[in-house]
């Protein structure tokens, strides 16, 4: 008779009964893809030869050089930037305003405020598209009562841009002012009597006292911003398509077109661990403030 | 009164006169960005209602303001016919629904691995959860979709569902929440004789209910409301979901594009996350402050 499993060993193998799904999702749907990625960045693979011809760094050089690769750097980062300031500055400000205003008003406008970001980011593209329609659109309407003429809004390289960003500041404005109005309730009341009594005000204590103590608050914020700022692709793909003129083509789009349109597999590989190292630097950056932080506290 | 008295009176009036009067200045001004602020967020939505009420393409453009009364249903039932759009919205909701609970029930099994079981390795793999927290959702494009299509599963529920079975998030949350409940639960139970499962789902998974059931709002927004991944993965129109279907649908609009139909269709795209909001705001709301709160 064989003798029964211990404990010990019972116990690892109910562990790895209940983890062995989770890690084969992970194994075939991150790790691997991770890893084949690289692999992938260093070939002329063109989605349909099966041979996966090795040509080293070439891609790499290749992109190094190439304008369009600088361009739409240079775009995703102007989209990032440009997005988190605007949302992080309007959602501090709406979390101050609101922060004293707890009444049946209040809490209306934070809802209302918070409602964009549940939003489909596809289907209000096309509802972006419709508002910026020049002829019949609502930014239309509006010019032709002023007696204007509309610009051609996203067929304008000057405002393709900013319509995009805009888009994105509506659909996370009110993520940023719950965020930060959760962290000025952690606050203590304390802190604002006494300066009170020492006769700062009420500006003062703003800049003076909130937003130094919200700074791992922001610190986040900007992080999480910029990370999802720097993949950025529904709201462009449909509202623009990265045009006019490629002004809007930002880093996943690209990826997507030089994979999927134009069939440069091994390129577009390459692309992608390059835009992967940037979101990492700012991944790891995060880890490495917040433990500092958190040592100091 | 003496000279130093009424100096006194004046230096506390000059402090307090400016104060109150900046104080109400500043009210003010709070409330004049607040409405500002209110009438931006609102309009896109009114802009959109009120173009999907419209009763045609004539009247849209003749005069978009006004609020059209009686309301076109119409247009809402002929977005509806127009696409494929009950087949969207049952892929929508089953592949949505189906990952969000193999992503509660992945969580919650893992999170008691990590928390109640002993193990070899057991820091180092959880080490593994984390790094899968760092890998960006979008990134390896190219080697998910040869993944895909070497499994056979393009255009299939399973591509739609399967690869998001587990969430290192997740995993990540409900640990936390293990761990912050007394292991005097877990030991009463297993004197009981609950076998790991029942301890897992029906005591410390009961007991994390709110952690579960915000992190299930935040799977079930992310599936529902995802463009991306659909789009790569899916190339005929009944394995398509809203957000992809209401796309294609412009496209296919000749002619000019039916801004009527169109909005009635991207307001039916997003009405179910909007009941949901409505009715469960607290969970919505919780999932971000705890995701503020982990940082």
């Amino acid at each position: 008779m064989r003798k029964a499993p211990s404990w010990e060993k019972r116990e690892a193998l109910t562990a790895a009964a209940f983890l062995a799904p989770s890690f084969l999702v992970f194994a075939l749907f991150k790790y691997y893809p991770l890893l084949y990625n690289v692999f992938l960045s260093l070939t002329s693979w063109n989605f349909y030869s099966p041979a996966k011809k090795f040509i080293g760094l070439a891609n790499y050089k290749a992109i190094l050089v190439s304008p369009q690769f600088w361009q739409v750097l240079r775009q995703t980062l102007f989209f990032t930037v440009w997005s988190s300031v605007i949302s992080l500055t309007l959602g501090f400000l709406l979390a101050a305003a609101l922060f004293k205003r707890r009444g049946a008003v209040g809490t209306a406008l934070k809802t209302l405020f918070f409602i964009p970001n549940i939003t489909t980011a596809s289907a209000v593209a096309l509802l972006w598209i419709w508002i910026f329609d020049p002829d019949a659109g609502l930014a239309g309407q509006i010019f032709a009562l002023l007696g204007r003429e509309s610009p051609r809004w996203l067929r304008t390289p000057e405002y393709a841009m900013w319509i995009v960003i805009s888009l994105s500041v509506w659909r996370s404005l009110g993520y940023v002012m719950l965020i930060y109005h959760s962290g000025m309730s952690g606050i203590s009341g304390e802190i604002y009597d006494a300066a009170s009594i020492d006769g700062a005000s009420a500006r003062q204590q703003l800049f003076k006292i909130t937003l130094p103590l919200l700074r791992p608050t922001t610190f986040f914020l900007v992080v999480t911003s910029f990370i999802s700022a720097m993949q950025v692709f529904d709201i462009v793909s449909v509202m623009t398509g990265g045009g006019p003129y490629g002004t809007t083509l930002v880093m996943n789009l690209y990826i997507y077109q030089t994979a999927f349109v134009k069939a440069k597999a091994g390129y577009a590989s390459a692309l992608s661990a390059l835009l992967f190292v940037m979101v990492l630097v700012v991944t790891v950056a995060q880890r490495k403030m917040s433990a500092r932080w958190a040592e100091n506290e | 009164m003496s000279e130093r008295a009424a100096r006194s009176k004046k230096a506390g009036a000059g402090a307090l006169l400016p104060e109150r009067a900046v104080r109400r200045l500043g009210g003010i001004l709070a409330w004049v960005f607040l409405s500002a602020a209110a009438i931006l967020v609102a309009a896109p939505f009114l802009w959109m209602l009120i173009t999907s009420f419209q009763p045609d393409i004539a009247a849209v453009l003749a005069r978009p303001f006004r609020l059209p009364w009686p309301p076109a249903f119409k247009n809402y039932a002929e977005a509806w016919k127009s696409a494929p759009f009950g087949i969207y919205t049952f892929n929508s909701a089953s592949t949505a629904l189906a990952a969000t609970l193999l992503q509660c029930v992945n969580a919650i099994l893992c999170a008691y691995a990590f928390t109640n079981l002993r193990f070899p390795g057991r820091n180092f793999i959880f080490t593994l959860v984390l790094v899968v927290l760092m890998i960006p959702s979008q990134v390896a494009v190219v080697p998910s979709y040869a993944v895909i299509s070497k499994l056979g599963w393009l255009d299939s529920y399973k591509a739609l569902i399967i690869p998001f079975a587990v969430d290192a998030f997740g995993v990540f949350l409900i640990r936390q929440t293990f761990l912050s409940i007394p292991r005097d639960y877990v030991e009463a139970a297993k004197i009981e004789g609950a076998g790991h499962l029942r301890i897992a789902f029906s005591i410390l998974g009961r007991m994390a209910g709110p952690s579960v059931a915000a992190f299930a709002i935040m799977a079930f927004k992310w599936r529902w409301n995802d463009y991306f991944w659909v789009l790569l993965m899916t190339t005929s129109d009944t394995m398509r979901t809203l957000p992809v279907g209401v796309v294609m649908l412009k496209e296919t609009g000749e002619g000019g594009t039916r801004w009527h139909v169109l909005m009635a269709a991207a307001v039916i795209v997003m009405i179910p996350l909007m009941l949901m909001y409505a009715f469960l705001q607290k969970y919505f709301t919780d999932e971000y402050l705890q995701g503020g709160l982990k940082s």
